[in-house]
């Protein structure tokens, strides 16, 4: 501003600029006094409204508003909103997401609903796992309704019954109806503190690897003997098939054991009629057996119990459920 | 020939050229830089952390480098650690997941799935209320949130 415009007006102002300066002077004084004060009290209308045309160096003195400068990432290069106002984070949730997938990776798939009920941050990450889509895809599930990745598992959780934590494949054991082949609880070699749920192929492909202990049976008794029969049960259908899980014993376990074999022409008990061969297990013999035919004692078991039409009633059950829920989350939606 | 690195609180680590290219991140540095006496800073790492990658770096200076394969065996085994690997991820909680912030920023593959296995060791087998015992989580869901997501993601029990 020059002096021999002293008297002239102001057109911005469209005040006489000896009142603006006056106001200036005023202003800067004014300023002063609010850096004195330490901020203490807010300019008036009259100050912002002269501040406008204030001078470079009054401009300085005038208290800067603390903004948050935007984060810009080095990867994406997208502005990221300022840090300022983010609540101090746990050191779980300082790691990224694509590390805690790398360690649900190396957990067993029925072991991670668990983890997703500590907390919701936990819920997120398992929720967001891209294995949950990958099984839903080789296993041919379909897709969640909805289409959410979030849903994603809660259908695999759904086919939890039929699930293998090894090879991730859903076997139902259905068609044709192979009950040992469901995914049955095995202690893990090198994890014996965890049950693992292995289908009947990871079953019988793992226990070739690791033997399991032999069963503890005691041939000579008619007693042990009718429990592993009972435990292989054969069927009529595995007679039909010529299936024969039965040995012919050595010299010496025949001297042994004599008076304990029964053959099927001669015996018959509760209508039943025993396959041919001789009724002597050797102990290894037979666990070979389960394993082959049963992928182990597990499976062995399982058979006996019936476990799988227990298993497919309980899924029957679930499934249902599972339909309830996608059915109401839909209405709500709506 | 040595390699300087600077660590989050400016202490300064001289290490082999050789362990400092166990991590990736460095070994490009190195590269686009060339022959310089200039310490490389690591902004993210502290001291404490640091010295500790440098020892993981240090014993496996003769390993072969992990080739990144895309055909990974999803049957990973969180069981199959080195001895020494195990005595060295028995620090505290907040240094193990440090470790592992750190090998994912220095890009140490081997030195993150072992950390990652360490964890995943941890939460095996647990609970969720054991899960968060063991890590200090805060339950933040309502009764209802919880009986609501057990519900939707409840695995199958064994028989």
């Amino acid at each position: 501003m020059s002096s021999s415009t002293d008297n002239t007006l102001n057109e911005g102002s469209k005040r006489p600029t000896y009142i603006a300066k006056h106001d200036e002077d005023h202003q800067i004084q004014e300023d002063r006094d609010y850096s004195i004060s330490k901020r203490s009290r807010a300019p008036t209308l009259k100050q912002r409204t002269v501040t406008a045309t204030k001078t470079k160096n009054s401009a300085k003195r005038r208290p800067a508003t603390k903004r948050p400068t935007p984060m810009v990432t080095r990867s994406t290069g997208k502005i990221q909103p300022p840090a300022l106002e983010t609540p101090p984070q746990s050191i779980l949730q300082r790691i990224p997401p694509g590390v805690w997938h790398k360690i649900l990776d190396y957990l067993p798939v029925s072991h991670v609903p668990a983890l997703s009920l500590s907390s919701r941050f936990m819920l997120h990450i398992c929720q967001t796992w891209p294995a949950w889509k990958d099984f839903c895809e080789t296993n041919d599930l379909g897709k969640p309704k909805g289409r959410l990745d979030q849903a994603y598992m809660a259908l695999v959780c759904t086919e939890s019954y039929y699930m293998c934590d090894q090879c991730h494949s859903r076997t139902t054991g259905t068609k044709p109806f192979m009950p040992q082949e469901i995914p049955l609880p095995v202690h893990h070699f090198g994890d014996r503190a965890h049950l693992w749920r292995l289908c009947w192929a990871c079953r019988v492909d793992y226990y070739k690897r690791y033997l399991p202990p032999l069963l503890t049976i005691d041939p000579r008794k008619v007693a042990t003997v009718n429990w592993l029969e009972s435990n292989l049960h054969l069927t009529e259908k595995d007679l039909e098939e010529g299936l024969d899980y039965f040995y012919e014993p050595d010299q010496e376990q025949l001297a042994n054991f004599g008076g304990y074999f029964l053959d099927k022409d001669k015996v018959s008990r509760g209508g039943c009629i025993y396959p041919s061969g001789l009724k002597l297990y050797n102990k290894a013999k037979a666990m070979q057996l389960a394993i082959d035919k049963f992928g182990g004692a597990v499976g062995l078991n399982a058979v006996r119990k019936q476990t799988a039409l227990q298993v497919e009633r309980d899924y029957d059950l679930r499934k249902h459920q599972y339909s309830m829920l996608c059915w109401s989350s839909i209405f709500k939606k709506k | 020939m040595p390699v300087t690195l600077t660590s989050l609180d400016n202490q300064e680590f001289k290490v082999d050229k050789e362990v400092a290219e166990r991590s990736i991140l460095i070994k490009n540095m190195i590269e686009d830089v060339g022959e310089s006496d200039a310490p490389i800073p690591l902004p993210n790492v502290s001291a404490a952390v640091l010295t500790k990658v440098i020892e993981y770096c240090e014993h496996h200076r003769n390993d072969p480098v992990q080739v990144q394969d895309e055909t990974d065996d999803p049957r990973k085994r969180s069981n199959d650690i080195e001895e020494w690997d195990m005595k060295f991820m028995q620090v505290d909680q907040e240094m193990l997941f440090e470790i592992i912030l750190a090998a994912n920023y220095l890009d140490i593959k081997p030195l993150l799935d072992v950390g990652c296995k360490t964890v995943a060791n941890i939460i095996k087998g647990k609970t969720p209320e054991e899960i968060r015992k063991a890590f200090n989580i805060v339950n933040d869901f309502t009764p209802e949130e919880e009986a609501q997501i057990k519900k939707e993601n409840e695995w199958a029990e064994d028989r």
